[in-house]
């Protein structure tokens, strides 16, 4: 009788886990996902994205089989054979993914804009304050609010770096950083808040670029010179920035040299199916993998907590540090300057490649039908690419030497 | 063999310096950590896309047009 109850225990152990505290929680986790589906599906917030995290998390929620003879949770996909952890191991660990991602990323980058105005660079700069801004702000923070983790320095200090690079919207640089900082524990709302605010660039930059501009602003016409940048200069650019990088930051090398690489497939016009691959096929699996992967980290025990809710606000603040970093830099600017520019392509020198630009061009559209900023806010842009990656970089070589990471 | 003596001792006075200088970045308070951090994070991020920057301008001289282009 013992024995069948037994059996009977580890064939329902799934209702009767739901039953418990935990299940609560795990129902919780499968609400957030349900939400984030919705976001994808129905608002079409970057669904490649969200879509998978979404049913990564699902998965990594399911109750646990437990062994009728010994109690234990046994094989599911968290299990050391199962598959997401095969995932994790194999792409987020070792920073697999965030470099393939690159790699893609670089082949649909297309840098001419940015090559026939070069000075839209600096923006890819200025938009990088609100990773700093947040940066410290959390430092400051981090012992206050979870007195818990007040005396690890070290923890504290790379907390922060990862909380601070989720502005600059891009996922794969936060990924990088969380986890060569070896923060495991946090990736599940680092990783959510990074792929949220990226997907949530309509929403949360227009407001931001309302507050800081007048429309008089906004409404400003730059001229946009037509040359074309040679084919050399496109080869040469990937070459030479990834040379450049590697000198200065070689920590920012796995990030700039697979995103330039793309970029070389693409522009080097002799290997179409190379780029194209990269494009889509690669783009594509990777993307799958990475979501499913990322999802994986959200368990209840990791993500319904308090510190969860304070990365996912600081995250915030950062990107909004970040898009007014980008519009006063370009006020700051027209201080000096006989043509003025428009203090909306600032904005855009954050990471969300094409997101950002888009928006940009539609406010500008907005206030001026013919107003046309597209590719000076592409320019800026894709200098955001540039520019996070470089502060990604920076940062873990900073906080590496100051921790002795 | 001289050279090598020299190369040695070259070495361990540069690892002494880089331990004392990180001993010191080290002992530094974490606020003062934050602060230098993002000093030179944010002076970092500019320096190097300037160099970039100089770069782009570089590899875009005039030789560098493609035959028949306008300036």
């Amino acid at each position: 009788m013992e024995e069948f109850t037994a059996l009977l225990k580890e064939l329902f152990s799934g209702v009767l886990y739901m039953g418990t505290f935990d299940g609560l929680k795990t129902l919780v986790m499968f609400i957030i996902a349900g939400v984030l589906i919705y976001l994808a599906i129905k608002k079409d917030y970057e669904p490649a994205l969200l879509l998978p995290i979404a049913f990564g998390a699902i998965l990594a929620n399911m109750p646990p089989i437990i062994d009728a003879i010994t109690g234990d949770p046994t094989a599911s996909v968290l299990g050391s054979d199962g598959f997401l952890t095969v995932l994790f191991n194999a792409g987020i660990k070792n920073e697999l993914f965030p470099i393939l991602i690159f790699i893609a990323v670089g082949a649909m980058i297309d840098f001419s804009p940015l090559l026939k105005d070069p000075s839209m660079i600096f923006f890819g700069a200025a938009a990088q304050f609100g990773i700093f801004a947040t940066f410290l702000t959390s430092m400051l923070l981090l012992p206050v609010v979870f007195p818990d983790i007040a005396g690890d320095e070290s923890l504290i200090l790379r907390l922060a770096s990862a909380i601070g690079i989720i502005g600059a919207a891009d996922g794969p640089t936060t990924l990088y950083v969380a986890n060569h900082f070896d923060l495991a524990e946090y990736m599940a709302p680092i990783s959510v808040a990074a792929y949220s605010y990226m997907a949530l660039v309509p929403v949360i930059q227009p407001p931001i670029i309302r507050a800081l501009t007048t429309k008089k602003e906004r409404t400003i016409h730059m001229t946009y010179t037509e040359h074309k940048a040679s084919r050399l200069t496109l080869i040469l650019f990937p070459i030479v920035v990834t040379i450049l990088a590697g000198i200065i930051v070689p920590m920012s090398v796995p990030l700039v040299g697979s995103l330039m690489f793309g970029n070389l497939l693409r522009e080097c016009k002799v290997l179409e199916r190379l780029s194209k691959t990269a494009q889509n096929e690669l783009a594509n699996l990777v993307t799958i993998l990475l979501g499913l992967t990322i999802g994986s980290t959200m368990l209840a025990e990791n993500f319904l907590r308090w510190d969860t809710l304070f990365i996912l606000s600081l995250g915030l603040f950062a990107f909004v540090f970040d898009t007014a970093g980008g519009v006063l830099f370009a006020k700051f600017l027209n201080l000096f300057r006989k043509n003025k520019l428009n203090p909306m392509i600032g904005a855009a020198g954050i990471s969300a490649f094409p997101m950002s630009a888009r928006v940009i061009q539609k406010m500008a559209k907005e206030d001026d039908p013919y107003n046309f900023v597209l590719m000076q806010a592409t320019s800026a842009n894709v200098s955001g690419q540039l520019g996070s990656i470089v502060a990604g970089g920076l940062v873990i070589t900073l906080v590496g030497l100051l921790i002795g990471w | 063999m001289l050279f090598y003596l020299l190369s040695a001792a070259e070495a361990a006075e540069t690892a002494a310096v880089t331990t004392a200088s990180e001993s010191k970045l080290a002992a530094m308070s974490i606020f003062s950590k934050g602060l230098f951090t993002t000093l030179l994070g944010l002076v970092g991020v500019f320096l190097v896309l300037t160099l970039f920057y100089v770069a782009i301008k570089i590899i875009q001289r005039p030789g560098h047009k493609e035959p028949g282009e306008k300036e």
